[in-house]
């Protein structure tokens, strides 16, 4: 009872949120981008701020079940659905962003590797391409993963087998899974190769990420350290959504049950690892900027103890490093609320970081050192808060259809 | 599904996947699509625009009959005369909805005939009556419009024709020009040579109606320009030194001026003397650096002073003039611009007929004059207690004038009727009929005076005005032939006629000495408004004109409505602006420059004794200044200049060469930082010739402004303003080029960074790695954001970007294409010139544009350097300053 009025309390939340989000969607898809925040200055805002958040959101999902799964770390076998469900939705939700980001988002296909038989190429010098790239193929490859992983728990998707869709989905899985030992062999070894290729994928597509800003010219993004630095942050960041769906879950759900404590508290441990990496980033990123003498890089670095940016600078050390040091202690460590809090404070912490990382460098002038204000307008919050409710509803759908717990393995 | 249908699956994606629309060319604008411009349709008028003190001779390029570009006519003979804002974006008003209205009889709607019937009509009734009828009219400088008065008033002894000037900047000169000279005579000394400038508040640069004259007269790097003044303007801000003084103190001043004349050329101490005449001393003493460098320069001075300033001032400015130059006497003409003023008297007297019997007249028709604007005190009263019925208005726009008077009449503008207009020195100008009328029911000032004469004359004369008009000229000379006089110079008078000079004038000086002293006025400043007319819009006619506001306002680059705060008058003049003076930009009809001196900031305990021309009280707009449109382009930051001339090292240093470019080809330009005073022109001639769209106030608040050049003012250490012009940088090594992931954006082999627009996609990747900030990005379908959106009026050789796409500056590459075919079609590749939009605009010739091999040649390679050259992008804007001046950094 108690769960199911948590669990209808947070869909109320999703649903509003998502119209909120459709609406804003819409908006800039009819009107464009003139009811974003953005300025001639300051032309990338909080939706690239949303695109990063959520491709590093994604990473923990390929991390827990593919470079796991190669070290052989079996407490991860309660959550590794889990976290690759929240692989897919999350870049289905950061792909839209650089789609709805585009002046005319309708010629997004002349990024794509198509025949050149429209007369556009396109330049494969450029970051973005990379990035069309790196993505999909981090998006087919993560599916593929997910979708294999299915294959034996198939007998479970709850589908209504009387209609016709719900027939054809089934034949269509029955294709693949008959399970017998064939079946059973060629799982493993597919398994295991696609395992390996995302390992190497989860690592170059944040890299590639990373290389919007990090081939620009602009100080403190043009930078050798921004690839590993986001890599680093996208795992700590898609840890923190794991924990905190796992730990929702055991709130509002009987399957929460079946997660194991285990697999909950070696996460908390993992996260206390990776803050301690980041810290040693922003201590890295600090001796860099004064370390060297390159005075536009200082005044970039220093921008964020200026007063529209300190107070989210304080913020991000605290809600990413501070805050989930109580992690240190058992008691705390195996506590669901206490769990739900931290990885909420790294979340918006993160989300923070990469707002740190991309507004401030294009807000400042280079030449006359002065800053133009950006503020985000009601339509870019629709899109960053609507990404949440939507994040949520399709994980509850999904959680409806398919055994998020793996049946097989447990 | 089986393997064969996931087979037709995948294959009917793909084929839809590569059916896709690819970019094509097309025509975004909506010029005349089935047109495209050449040679054939386009054509250039020779016309002039009706400037009032003098015409400004330019030509006006037409497409298919509707003008879209105006230009400076610099081949006309030896007058050099710079083209002011309003002016080259005048056309826009040609469409303008506002103009194009009926016009109105008691506010009711009727057509042109009946109007004018109506208004004839009354005439006849007046002069039953035997009552008078006053006509107010602009001054229009013109022979045949004085020629069409006379008769007027010849034949019909109750007509009264009162010409006003526009601004009444005539006034305290002329008082002050009565006593020394007992003569009706303006003097403006002219500026050109001088080595040293002392200015009492004269905004010459700015805000001044010989604005066009003067600032092609005045040399930034040569001449020592030193400007006392109450309020913050242009010319302070380019001055060599600037003293923020109160009103009191500039005479103060003035007079210690005099002081040291008269010691230096009388040996006659007259300090004592002054201080007798002004109780009290005087206060301000002048440093030590500018008397030096009065001793230096002693007979190469000149002193100007603000025409709105009190008599008393222009005295001692005349004085100062006269004793500074010892053989003024012999060549005055030369070294001052004279200007005979009989008319003036002669109005003022009828005016003030008219202002004491007002009984006496019966109908008062204002033509192209209106009093609201022009700041015109007793008129604006002597309008607000008259009865409506007697008010008559012709004017461009309906204004407030309008909607008082009984009858309105629209009038044209300068594109639609013949007409001539007198250069003071004898020169004729023409102005053209350019396109017919587009407001049908709008009539010109002269047919106007015409049919009024036919019908007083009872002549039966059905011309047209323009025939008498040709006769007129051909009774000066019978080889009068029109075609020519619009081409060439054409003149009247051999020479200027007779003027009094300073010889004929016997100097009464303890008698001008006594008319000094009678100055009540020059108590310490209290709360008051002074008010000066703005030159950035002219008068009414271009008040509406968005493209002028839209363009950065030059002290503080503000752009629409703008409060902002300025120096006290007190203050040691190092631009802090953080006291208790406030300048007020007036965004509607009324358009004008305030300056008020509050005792303090708070906005209820302000008496406006002296508001009555302001519909709104502008301190309401106080909670504004947060919402201002205010970009603070000041920077003090002296390490701007810090890495100086590594232009050579940087191309050393260069890891690869760009090999697409051709090194003969290559286009650069030089920006002469030591000229630029920061007019802006440069912003509002781009605007106009690359159709960039004025987005108007809800966007620039929220700077989605598009211009491609935008100025930034440097603060130095010495407390000198520099002003820096930032525009694409056309750099060898361009980082928007590398990142575009569609190759919209490309270098060509004469080195132009070139703009596809129809391969954008709008990733704003390119704005996002500029170093420079140049980029700007389209918010909004042009017609949506572009207030004042005329098609026909864009010009045709540039086309109009849609929603989503990104543009910058172009190096005016539809010039250098033209220039470039005509080039090859007469086999001169070789010597190619090319002026782009800012450089025909610039009044200081900042701006140098051309082949880089050969533009750098020619100049010193120390002088120059290049904007944020640790980026390595090796840019072709140059920028060029003398290096004692960087020295100072």
């Amino acid at each position: 009872m108690n769960k199911k009025f948590f669990r209808s309390i947070l869909l109320i939340i999703a649903v509003v949120l998502t119209l909120f989000g459709v609406w804003g969607f819409l908006y800039t898809l009819i009107y464009g981008l003139k009811g974003w925040g953005l300025t001639n200055r300051t032309i990338w805002g909080v939706e690239i701020v949303n695109f990063v958040f959520w491709i590093g959101n994604s990473h923990a999902g390929t991390l827990i079940s593919a470079i796991l799964y190669l070290l052989r770390q079996d407490w991860r076998n309660s959550i590794h659905r889990i976290a690759e469900t929240i692989t897919i939705i999350s870049i289905m939700i950061a792909a839209t962003f650089p789609f709805i980001h585009l002046g005319r988002p309708w010629f997004f296909y002349w990024l794509l590797p198509l025949p050149n038989q429209t007369t556009v190429w396109p330049i494969f010098k450029s970051p973005l391409v990379w990035d069309v790239a790196a993505v999909l193929s981090y998006a087919i490859l993560s599916f593929l993963f997910w979708f294999i992983g299915i294959l034996p728990d198939y007998k479970y998707i709850k589908i209504n087998t009387t209609s016709k869709l719900g027939k054809s989905v089934r034949s269509f899985f029955s294709i693949f899974w008959t399970g017998s030992n064939f079946n059973w062999d060629e799982f493993k070894w597919t398994y295991h190769l696609l395992a390996g290729i995302l390992t190497f994928v989860v690592i170059s597509v944040h890299s590639i990420v990373s290389f919007d800003f990090s081939v620009t010219i602009l100080p403190l993004w043009h930078s050798t350290m921004l690839p590993i630095f986001f890599v680093i942050g996208a795992i700590y960041s898609g840890l923190a959504l794991v924990l905190l769906c796992s730990s929702v879950l055991n709130l509002v759900s009987s399957l929460g049950e079946k997660i194991t404590s285990e697999a909950r508290t070696n996460l908390a441990k993992l996260l206390i690892t990776f803050s301690f990496i980041l810290m040693y980033f922003y201590l890295i990123e600090f001796f860099f900027s004064y370390y060297n003498l390159n005075p536009q890089e200082k005044f970039i670095f220093n921008l964020r103890f200026q007063k529209e940016y300190l107070w989210m600078f304080v913020f991000v050390i605290f809600a990413t490093f501070l805050f989930p040091q109580l992690l240190w202690f058992t008691k705390f460590r195996n506590n669901n609320s206490l769990q739900i809090l931290v990885s909420t404070s790294i979340l918006i912490g993160m989300w923070f970081e990469r707002y740190l990382l991309i507004v401030p460098v294009l807000s400042a002038d280079l030449i006359t050192k002065e800053t133009f204000f950006y503020s985000p307008t009601i339509i870019d919050l629709s899109l960053t808060f609507g990404s949440i409710g939507f994040f949520t509803l399709c994980f509850y759908f999904i959680g409806k259809l398919i055994p998020l717990v793996p049946k097989f393995e447990t | 599904m089986n393997r064969r249908d996931f087979a037709k699956w995948i294959t009917t994606t793909i084929l839809a996947g590569t059916s896709c629309k690819r970019p094509e060319i097309t025509i975004e604008n909506k010029v005349k699509p089935s047109h495209s411009p050449n040679f054939e349709n386009i054509f250039s008028y020779k016309t002039c625009f009706p400037y009032f003190p003098f015409p400004l001779p330019i030509i006006i390029e037409t497409y298919e009959g509707i003008p879209f570009r105006i230009k400076n006519n610099f081949n006309s003979d030896d007058i050099k005369i710079n083209i002011p804002p309003f002016a080259f974006a005048s056309n826009y008003i040609l469409f303008d909805k506002h103009r194009l209205k009926k016009p109105t009889i008691e506010r009711k709607e009727t057509n042109l005939p009946e109007a004018l019937n109506i208004l004839l009509n009354k005439i006849k009734i007046a002069k039953e009556k035997d009552k008078k009828i006053a006509i107010i009219a602009t001054r229009q400088n013109s022979i045949y419009f004085d020629k069409l008065c006379d008769e007027i008033e010849n034949s019909a002894p109750f007509f009264e024709i009162i010409q006003l000037p526009i601004f009444d900047y005539y006034k305290s000169n002329l008082e002050a020009n009565k006593e020394i000279f007992n003569d009706d005579i303006f003097l403006q000394p002219n500026i050109a040579g001088k080595k040293m400038i002392f200015n009492f508040g004269q905004d010459f640069l700015h805000n001044d109606p010989f604005n066009p004259l003067l600032i092609q007269q005045f040399d930034k790097r040569n001449q020592i320009l030193i400007t006392f003044e109450n309020i913050i303007s242009l010319t302070g801000l380019n001055s060599t030194f600037r003293f923020s003084l109160s009103e009191s103190d500039i005479l103060r001043i003035a007079l210690d001026f005099l002081a040291i004349i008269f010691e230096s050329k009388f040996n006659f101490n007259p300090t004592i003397y002054l201080n007798n005449l002004f109780l009290g001393n005087l206060s301000n003493k002048l440093p030590e650096e500018v008397l030096n460098l009065i001793k230096f320069y002693k007979n190469d001075i000149v002193f100007l002073c603000n025409p709105y300033s009190p008599p008393q001032l222009h005295m001692i400015t005349t004085l100062l003039n006269y004793l500074c130059n010892e053989d003024l006497s012999k060549d005055l003409n030369f070294k001052y611009w004279i200007s005979d003023l009989h008319w003036y008297t002669r109005s003022y007297e009828k005016l003030k007929s008219l202002l004491i019997n007002p009984s006496d007249y019966c109908l008062i028709i204002f033509l192209d004059y209106n009093p609201y604007f022009s700041l015109n005190k007793e008129l604006i009263e002597f309008v607000e207690k008259t009865d409506t019925t007697k008010l008559v208005n012709l004017s461009l726009y309906n204004n407030e004038l309008s909607d008082k008077a009984s009858i309105f009449i629209p009038l044209q503008t300068y594109f639609e009727f013949w007409a001539d207009r007198e250069f003071p020195d004898g020169t004729i100008f023409f102005q053209q009929k350019i396109i017919e009328p587009i407001n049908k029911n709008s009539i010109s000032n002269l047919n106007f005076l015409f049919i009024l004469r036919n019908e007083l004359l009872k002549k039966n004369t059905k011309g047209k005005y323009f025939n008498e008009l040709n006769d007129l000229y051909l009774s000066f000379s019978s080889k009068f032939n029109l075609k020519d006089a619009i081409n060439n110079r054409f003149k009247i008078r051999e020479s200027t006629p007779e003027k009094p000079l300073f010889a004929n004038v016997k100097l009464n000086l303890p008698k001008l000495m006594e008319q000094i002293k009678l100055t009540d006025n020059f108590t310490p400043e209290t709360s008051k408004i002074l008010i000066y007319p703005s030159q950035s819009s002219y008068s009414g006619e271009y008040s509406k004109n968005v493209y002028l506001f839209e363009n950065p306002e030059p002290i503080f680059g503000n752009r629409w409505s703008a409060l902002y705060p300025i120096t006290n008058s007190t203050n040691d003049g190092n631009f802090e602006f953080n006291s208790d003076f406030l300048v007020y930009q007036n965004t509607d009809y009324l358009k004008r420059f305030f300056s008020i001196s509050l005792p303090n900031l708070i906005a209820k305990e302000v008496d406006f004794s002296y508001n009555y021309t302001i519909n709104r009280n502008p301190l309401k707009q106080l909670n504004q200044v947060f919402t201002t449109t205010k970009q603070n382009h000041f920077t003090s930051d002296t390490k701007l200049f810090s890495q100086l001339n590594q232009v050579e090292q940087n191309i050393q240093r260069q890891l690869y060469q760009n090999t697409y470019i051709n090194k003969d080809l290559q286009w650069a330009m030089i920006i002469d930082l030591d000229r630029c005073i920061g007019c802006n022109h440069c912003i509002l001639a781009c605007q106009i010739e690359n159709n960039i769209p004025v987005v108007g106030m809800e966007y620039a608040q929220k700077i989605r402004t598009m211009n491609w050049i935008e100025i930034i003012r440097v603060k130095l250490n010495n407390s000198k303003l520099i002003f820096l012009p930032i525009l694409c940088q056309h750099c060898d090594n361009a980082p928007c080029e590398s990142v575009c992931p569609v190759g919209a954006t490309s270098h060509s082999a004469d080195g132009i960074n070139e703009m596809t627009y129809n391969q954008c996609i709008g990733s704003r990747i390119c704005m996002a790695n500029c170093p420079y900030k140049v980029r700007k990005f389209n918010f909004e379908n042009p017609e949506k954001v572009h207030l004042n959106y005329i098609p026909e009026m864009m010009n045709p050789f540039v086309t109009i970007r849609s929603r989503g796409v990104t543009e910058k500056c172009t190096f005016c590459i539809q010039r250098v294409n033209l220039e470039n075919t005509k080039a090859k079609l007469f086999g001169n590749e070789d010597n190619v010139v090319v002026k782009t939009a800012c450089q025909e605009a610039c009044p200081v010739n900042a701006i140098k544009f051309g082949r880089k091999k050969s533009l750098l040649v020619n100049e010193n390679q120390d002088d120059l350097f290049v904007l944020l050259p640790e980026f390595n992008t090796l840019p072709n804007v140059f920028y060029k300053m003398s290096k004692n001046e960087q020295k100072i950094f």
